[in-house]
């Protein structure tokens, strides 16, 4: 279990410091490394590193804009998804990261059994 | 399985990269759009922000501090120019660089490189019309003169000095919308600008449709429909006055007749991107001998569209030789409407026609030559390239005549033969500096130093009002206007013939004025400037109905408070209604109307002429004054054959008030005679279809029918960045001038006591940022026609620790 939580912590902290100087897709790099350098199976790759980044994602975002009483986030949402709902949009950009996060620790896992006799 | 499940998870990770990464499959690369360090989440702003600030910043010799108040107004204290104006453009920059990077790539014709192909026709019109040639013309004019070079120079490397240390991640919303990144900031954008500006307010025109009209409908009915003097004309410059004469009378060249006013062939353009007409203002200066201080007071609010980000960004700019307030246009550097410890200054548009067409026989389909007094004369092309998003850029050649580029060809408008073209000589192409006009009103002192400071400005006309704490008033409509003989520049002009170009300008002192007359005010409201004395021929787009009331009030106000000027401001009464209200009561017949239809006339009858928001007499008195408009002239103008323009308003009113047998009132469709009383009858009936309909949904008050929305500049692309459903009164031809998404940009009113006594407000708020709460703060005090107390700092305010923010400006 402590392992799992570890692998979920070191996700989001991984993704959030890559995000720090790499561009949006440092959520496949956070995932891949993941999945490449902590031993799970695919499942428990994809669900810690997935369940990793959308915490951290979330809790940013929903910090950012509780912050920005939820000004921008109500107008983009209405923009973007036809929706008066800054909590959907709050959960579609966790939600990209984290499965974006999630796939790539899959892929990263899968490769590392290549190199497995 | 594991070569399995690595291909299939590395095909989903590629697919959701490109899906996420690009606008191919969706609109938006929503990877990158969301993302927390790069995405929109970065605009949102704090609402708790902290907007201190100790900046180092390249390009500035010296310390600055900006003082931010609570509703974020900067008050710049510089010890000189130049880096007031280099402070001016950062903060511009940081709180409107999209806005301000968008307007000008609008006036150069560039948009299609940020949304692609669709832009190309409104991009070719502004290269067509000849922007960025004016632009061009402008920008050698301003840097010839040391003074604009320099303050342009420094407001140009305070925007670039934001653009080179902003954060992509920081960057505008828009930017992140539309997928592009800023350019630098140039001296050429800020003439670009005055260009907009000047196509905003001086870039109506109606030669085409006024060419057509004439020819079909003959002359006679022309002035009937068309004629440009009211008789209810309230005129700038009171009715009497004596004018000088101009030292010669123009004559029409000899060949007029037959073809000017009789051409024989008809002219089928139409304009595709013509400005709102109804950009227009309110000003008025009110003297000491009327005002309860015994100071001047004086009052602005131009009508423009209403947009987000504003037009307008609130300054103070305080140095040793100048300490002036009031609302700058991002874009240039300065105060444009607002006061200094001496005078205050605003302005309203003249709506002169200051542009005109001539028709061109091009020798060939090269476009390089075309036929000017019996010769064969060459063109100068120019070839305006412009560039698409995602697509090859478009070549345009156009040719420039002596008038100027000929803006419709075969190429731009395919129904014209193909070696028939029509050239634009406008004003707005001439060479001038009138950011200088700016600079020296911001720090004018007296009376001689506004005469001396609007000298310099020739486009677009304006009506320019001036007070003083030394107790002057003035007005003054300023422009470089051609001089024209009687209906010259009316209708389309022989480009073949030299005798058709303009005569010159009209002499500067010849523009129509006024200082310090004996009523004790003076005013502008879009009117005809002067009354049918003025020795020069002016036509033009003026408005009739808002300098009535305007001046019935003044006129009738002594002892005028700060107060008064805001309840002036914000006067909802409708003075039209009030002329035309009589002749649908009187002519309708009320035995033919259904339960309604009285109803609705009830209405009207019991109504107190003011367009206030909850009123629903508006609506119907609208709609069936609008009905009656199209049942009189609909038969002549619009039959099926051709489709010519209405007259406007006051012209069917006024004809009715002298004359209940009006020509136009038959429906020459019909075998009998129709007369007003059927006419208004039928109208009414007409009207009430669309009227139970709005009834039914709730939209017979006016605030509701009107629904005034200030929309962001991406227009119906960005609707949740707009303010809609305000509930404003006001209207067409009301003081209160708001409409649907056009009405006072900038109300100020200032009384010129000591201290300085200024109230202001704009429906926007001073970020440009969507995600701020700094975006749209004051819509709802403007709605409401509250006003905020402006703050116009000094240094004992600064050492008293009055401000909220500070932001220190050094040298790096």
């Amino acid at each position: 279990m402590i392992k799992y939580l570890a692998a979920t912590i070191i996700s989001g902290l991984l993704y959030f410091a890559l995000g720090l100087f790499l561009p949006w897709w440092c959520s496949f790099i956070a995932g891949l490394l993941v999945g490449i350098l902590l031993y799970q199976s695919y499942l428990a790759s994809f669900l810690t590193t997935f369940i990793g980044v959308c915490l951290i994602s979330c809790g940013y975002i929903f910090t950012v804009s509780v912050l920005n009483d939820h000004i921008l986030a109500n107008r983009i949402a209405l923009l973007v998804l036809k929706q008066d709902s800054p909590a959907l949009l709050i959960a579609v950009s966790g939600l990209i990261s984290a499965f974006t996060a999630g796939t790539a620790a899959i892929t990263g896992r899968s490769f590392m059994l290549f190199f497995k006799k | 399985m594991k070569y399995l499940v690595f291909s299939i998870t590395l095909i989903i990770n590629v697919a959701l990269f490109y899906v996420l990464g690009t606008r191919e499959i969706l609109p938006l690369p929503l990877g990158s759009f969301l993302n927390i360090q790069e995405g929109i989440w970065q605009n949102a702003e704090p609402v708790a922000q902290d907007f201190n600030e100790n900046l180092k910043l390249k390009g500035i010799k010296g310390a600055v501090n900006v003082y931010l108040d609570d509703r974020l107004v900067p008050h710049i204290f510089s010890e000189n120019e130049t880096d007031a104006y280099f402070v001016q453009g950062y903060l511009h920059a940081k709180n409107r660089l999209w806005q301000m990077e968008f307007q000008t790539h609008a006036a150069a014709g560039r948009i299609s490189e940020i949304v692609g192909e669709k832009a190309i026709t409104f991009d070719r019109n502004q290269r067509r019309i000849g922007m960025v040639y004016a632009a061009e013309n402008a920008l050698a004019a301003m840097e010839s003169d040391p003074e604009t070079k320099s303050s342009l120079d420094a407001y140009t490397a305070g925007i670039n000095a934001y653009i080179n240390t902003v954060q992509k991640s920081k960057l505008p919303v828009e930017y992140k919308l539309l997928g592009y990144v800023p350019e630098q900031w140039s001296n050429f954008k800020s003439a670009l600008f005055t260009k907009q500006m000047t196509n905003t307010l001086a870039g109506y025109d109606r030669d085409f449709e006024m060419t057509t009209a004439l020819k079909l409908l003959g002359e006679e009915n022309f002035q009937m429909l068309y004629g440009q003097l009211p008789d209810s004309l309230y005129p700038v410059i009171p009715n009497g006055t004596v004018y000088n004469k101009p030292l010669a009378e123009l004559l029409p060249p000899e060949t007029a007749d037959s073809l000017y006013f009789k051409r024989k062939d008809s002219v089928t353009i139409s304009e595709d991107f013509k400005p709102n007409p109804e950009n227009g203002s309110n000003n008025w200066a009110v003297s000491g001998s009327r005002t309860q201080s015994g100071k001047p007071i004086l009052a602005n609010d131009p009508h423009l569209g209403l947009t987000l980000p504003s037009i307008w960004y609130e300054v103070q700019i305080h140095t040793p030789n100048y300490n002036a307030y009031g609302v700058s246009f991002p874009g240039l550097p300065g105060v444009v409407i607002g006061f200094n410890d001496s005078i205050s200054f605003g302005f309203t548009n003249a709506g002169r026609d200051v542009k005109d067409y001539y028709e061109i026989q091009f020798k060939d389909q090269q476009k390089q030559q075309y036929l000017f007094n019996n010769q064969w004369v060459s063109t100068q092309r120019r070839i305006e390239i412009i560039k698409i998003k995602n697509a090859q850029s478009f070549m345009d050649t156009v040719a420039y005549t002596v008038f100027g580029p000929v803006t419709y060809d075969q190429s731009f408008k395919n129904s014209l033969a193909e070696n028939k073209a029509y050239a634009l000589k406008w004003v707005a192409h001439d060479s001038s500096n009138i950011l200088k006009m700016w600079l020296l009103l911001n720090r004018a002192r007296n009376l001689s130093d506004y005469v001396e400071a609007i000298r310099y400005f020739n486009a677009p006309g304006q009506n320019m009002i001036f007070a003083s704490k030394s107790g002057d008033i003035a007005i003054q409509q300023q422009a470089t206007f051609p001089l024209r003989w009687k209906d010259q520049g009316l209708f389309v002009m022989p480009g073949f013939d030299s005798s058709y170009m303009w005569k010159g300008y009209i002499p500067l002192e010849d523009n129509p004025r006024s200082f310090n007359p004996i009523e004790g005010y003076v005013s502008s409201a879009n009117q005809r400037p002067a009354d049918s004395t003025y020795p020069y021929f002016i036509p033009g787009s003026y408005e009739v109905y808002r300098a009535i009331t305007i001046n019935r009030r003044l006129s009738s106000m002594y002892g005028v408070t700060v107060d008064d000027m805001k309840s002036l401001q914000n006067d909802n009464y409708n003075v039209f209604a009030e002329m035309a209200r009589p002749i649908l009561l009187n002519y309708v017949n009320r035995a033919e109307l259904d339960n309604d239809q009285k109803r609705f006339v009830s209405l009207i009858e019991n109504w107190n002429l003011k367009n206030d928001p909850d009123e629903m007499a508006v609506v119907c008195f609208e709609n069936w004054w609008d009905s009656l408009q199209t049942t009189v002239f609909k038969d002549e103008l619009a039959n099926g054959q051709h489709s010519l323009m209405y007259p406007e308003k006051f012209v069917l009113l006024e004809a009715l008030r002298r004359d209940t047998s009006y020509k136009f009132i038959d429906n020459i469709n019909t075998p009998q005679r129709e007369d007003l009383n059927t006419q208004v009858t039928y109208a009414l009936k007409k009207a009430s279809m669309q009227l139970r309909s709005l009834q039914s949904e709730g939209k017979l008050k006016w605030s509701k029918y009107k629904n005034t929305t200030v929309y962001h500049l991406l227009k119906n692309n960005a609707l949740s960045f707009a303010r809609s459903g305000l509930l404003n009164g006001g209207g067409k031809g009301i003081v209160n001038a708001t409409q649907h998404d056009h009405g006072p940009s900038w109300r100020m009113i200032v009384e010129m006591t000591t201290p300085t006594n200024a109230y202001g407000i704009y429906p926007g708020g001073q970020s440009g940022n969507p995600g701020s709460i700094f975006y749209d703060n004051f819509i709802n005090d403007w709605t409401n026609g509250l006003y905020f107390k402006l703050f116009i700092m000094d240094p004992v305010d600064v050492k008293a620790g009055k401000f909220k923010w500070k932001m220190s400006i050094n040298p790096a």
